[in-house]
């Protein structure tokens, strides 16, 4: 199985481009904005509208897309709040071209080049404004902000699930918690979101490989009595089982 | 009221001033490049924010007609980085009122085309996968993710087919496309939203079907009759009426 790998200059598509490079039942083509030294097929592409877009799909039967709009600054933040952060460079026009139309050009080239499965990167920020108290899952609709960073991902889901309603594709959306890597946390206080780059990125690997419905969505964060978010379909679905559950961080 | 058209030197833009035109309005009216209008007016690109930011400056309302159909960059450009811009913007200054415009299927796409009748704005919104369609919509869902999460109501006029009221000879008794308003009309309709008392409105973020009174049955014009009083004037009966 051939898979094309978006955002790889990311800690967590290097982390991806291990773990699904483990398996001798996968090639990896890896790509990027910025250059990536690697042993791997990599090129680097801005994931335009035209014909390099398209080449980049050749073969390829699974495409994994981080739609953010930039490599994580260390120390490693997700795709979310924590990210958000962090990514002070990257400014809402920046969001919003990564999210939308570089998206739709990745996934317009899916389409043409019958991609069998699209896995779309995207964030549990979305849930942030219901009550800590409900027992939020895949059923619940998602509640972006005006903030780019929470609001551009959702855009991104948008594109993709109007690409699978139309056929092209098979669609896995997964809602990441905040990225973290658990040997570097340092002092930072507790989040209930957090979850550990290793575990994120085996979770996402599990999604390339497991039979799933034409259209899923699946939410992965840490699992602890103190998690934000319930993580059940993707347990149910994948076996998600994360390795870190943060239980030493003091809250 | 002081209202800025985004777009207003386009196809849809100047009927939206003529329609303003004669009312208690104070016009701003902007376009890629600069239109040439007796009303204050400045070249505006879209996909600027500082440009949105500084001609929102002092106004009340904002009409966004702005409209990329086919490049794939200046299609995102206008249609979904510019309406965040606009609708960002409207935001900033506090304005109450923000009418966004665009193309009936930014909800009812491909896959309404062949089935259904009887269609309004409340079915599940999709666009399908088209650059045009597909870069609108996420425009206006940008419109409605601003709206629930700030005191602004934005109202999203959705038109297809742009009709002159009375067809050249031999267009007459052809038929046209079932969701076909006059620009004269379509002009009304955005008076109409921002006349609006937004107090009647069931949300903050309102879509509506802006199409004459059609015998098709395929798409409903209700809603605008409704909460807005749309009543359009130009039928386009020549069109669908057999010539006789």
């Amino acid at each position: 199985m051939v898979i094309l790998i978006t955002g790889a200059a990311s800690p967590l598509g290097n982390a991806l481009a291990e773990s699904l490079g483990a398996s001798s039942a996968h090639t990896l083509r890896l790509t990027d904005r910025t250059p990536v030294e690697t042993q791997l097929d990599f090129r680097q592409s801005g994931l335009d509208h035209d014909d390099s877009t398209l080449d980049l799909m050749k073969g390829v039967d699974t495409v994994v897309h981080s739609p953010f709009p930039q490599p994580f600054p260390q120390p490693l933040p997700g795709p979310l709040r924590g990210q958000a952060a962090g990514l002070s460079a990257a400014s809402p026009a920046d969001w919003i071209d990564s999210c939308t139309r570089c998206t739709y050009n990745l996934f317009k080239a899916a389409a043409e080049a019958g991609v069998r499965r699209v896995i779309y990167l995207s964030s549990l920020d979305l849930f942030l404004p219901y009550d800590e108290n409900l027992v939020v899952n895949e059923n619940w609709r998602p509640r972006p902000t005006t903030e780019p960073a929470v609001m551009a991902p959702y855009l991104g889901e948008f594109i993709a699930e109007e690409f699978c309603l139309e056929g092209g594709f098979d669609l896995v959306c997964l809602r990441l918690g905040h990225l973290v890597d658990h040997r570097q946390i340092g002092g930072q206080p507790y989040d209930p979101l957090w979850l550990d780059l290793g575990d994120a990125a085996g979770a996402i690997a599990a999604a390339v490989d497991a039979e799933l419905p034409h259209f899923a969505v699946l939410h992965f964060q840490s699992v602890s009595t103190r998690s934000r978010f319930s993580t059940e379909r993707a347990q149910q679905l994948l076996g998600f089982e994360p390795a870190v559950d943060f239980s030493e961080v003091p809250a | 009221m002081k209202v800025l058209i985004l777009g207003g030197d386009g196809k849809l833009g100047p009927w939206v001033v003529k329609a303003l035109e004669g009312g208690d309005y104070d016009l701003r009216v902007t376009d890629v490049n600069e239109p040439d209008t007796p009303h204050d007016s400045r070249a505006v690109d879209v996909a600027d924010f500082d440009q949105v930011m500084s001609a929102a400056e002092g106004m009340d309302a904002m009409v966004n007609c702005s409209v990329l159909r086919s490049d794939g960059k200046i299609a995102f450009d206008v249609n979904t980085l510019g309406t965040y811009n606009a609708a960002r913007a409207a935001v900033e200054h506090g304005m109450s009122r923000f009418v966004n415009t665009g193309p009936h299927f930014t909800i009812t796409g491909s896959v309404y085309y062949d089935f259904d009748y009887g269609i309004a704005e409340e079915v599940p919104a999709h666009s399908g996968t088209g650059l045009y369609a597909l870069s609108k919509a996420a425009g206006q869902e940008i419109c409605r993710i601003f709206s629930e999460n700030h005191p602004i109501h934005i109202l999203c006029l959705l038109f297809l087919n742009f009709k002159p009221p009375q067809p050249d000879p031999g267009a007459e008794g052809l038929d046209l496309n079932s969701f076909s308003v006059t620009f004269r009309d379509a002009g009304e309709a955005a008076r109409l939203a921002l006349e609006v008392d937004l107090a009647t409105l069931p949300s903050r973020n309102e879509i509506f079907f802006i199409t004459t009174d059609l015998p098709h049955g395929k798409y409903s014009n209700a809603k605008a009759r409704r909460l807005l009083g749309f009543d359009p004037q130009d039928k386009l009966e020549k069109y669908w009426r057999k010539k006789r």
